[in-house]
């Protein structure tokens, strides 16, 4: 009984056929799954760039910014005339007006240097607050670059 | 047929976008910072720094991007730099020739990577060296 519009088999069907269609929302799915951990993925793997001791020396004129790490955590800050012991606290603090103080038109280098036992960490820590605080005074061209000693390792600790 | 192509397919894509998740170099607990800049992946080479005795972390080995290449000495650093260079002759992207990545573990102290930034520095000439770090989840 009902609608039967004929018992032939080429017959009109009624329901559309959605295999296809599910086929391709998968694979839109599946796409859109992945690609989502890849953007966040995109996010951890960013590199600070910092700069490696360039052979030429900044400028001359310009005194040379050292921050030195002590592997107890301590820090010495020298601003080319002499050695100021500081907590790694007051790091940004000592630095801050240094880096002000620097005029226009001078390439702004802060170069540190880590003892040997000094972690990885704390290395990336303390260049961390150092582009924290280019940020801060707005002289995104504030460059980190590494003191290059003469021998191919690092003077052992005494 | 029509099935087995469509499963097919999928697979494919699936395969081709899990080793674009996949992180490149060997998987190191990166340090953690706050600024940082943030750049798409230029298929440079990856050079990591890992900890052999993951707690304690008293030994280190090199790899250049999956692959293990021993202790950091003078060989291995070598070895790091023709495939460095290698990896530069035949690039996969021009933008990352000329630019290293450094995966360094958070634990390694600094006389370990420090060899290897001087040789990339000394024999390459390379001038800026990428580190690798880990978004700080702590940020407000």
């Amino acid at each position: 009984m009902g609608m039967s519009t004929g018992n032939n088999k080429g017959g009109v069907q009624s329901d559309i056929n959605v295999t296809p269609l599910i086929d391709v929302l998968l694979v839109l799915l599946i796409i859109f799954l992945v690609v989502m951990p890849i953007m966040m993925k995109m996010e951890t793997l960013e590199v600070p760039r910092k700069l490696n001791d360039t052979q030429e020396m900044p400028d001359p004129n310009a005194s040379q910014l050292t921050v030195t790490v002590k592997k107890d955590g301590s820090v010495v800050f020298n601003d080319g005339d002499k050695d100021m012991p500081i907590q790694a606290v007051d790091l940004s603090k000592t630095l801050r007006p240094k880096l002000e103080a620097m005029h226009q038109g001078t390439e702004k280098v802060v170069f540190v240097d880590f003892e040997p036992e000094v972690l990885w960490k704390d290395v990336v820590t303390t260049m961390d607050s150092i582009r924290s605080l280019a940020a801060d005074i707005n002289h995104d061209e504030i460059k980190v670059a590494l003191k290059v000693k003469d021998e191919t390792a690092p003077a052992p600790a005494q | 047929m029509t099935p087995l192509v469509d499963v097919m397919l999928v697979l494919l894509i699936i395969f081709m976008l899990m080793t674009l998740i996949m992180g490149r170099g060997h998987d190191v607990n990166l340090p953690k910072a706050h600024n940082y800049s943030q750049e798409k992946d230029k298929m440079q080479p990856v050079v990591s720094v890992g900890c052999v005795n993951k707690p304690l972390c008293d030994q280190t080995e090199l790899f250049i991007e999956k692959n293990k290449l021993g202790p950091i000495n003078e060989a291995t650093l070598k070895e790091m730099g023709m495939q460095i260079e290698a990896a530069w002759k035949a690039p996969k992207n021009p933008d990352g020739v000329g630019r290293v990545y450094i995966k360094a573990d958070e634990g390694v102290t600094y006389k370990d990577v420090y060899p290897v930034l001087m040789f990339l520095n000394k024999e390459l000439q390379i001038q800026q060296i990428d580190l690798a770090i880990a978004k700080d989840s702590e940020e407000k």
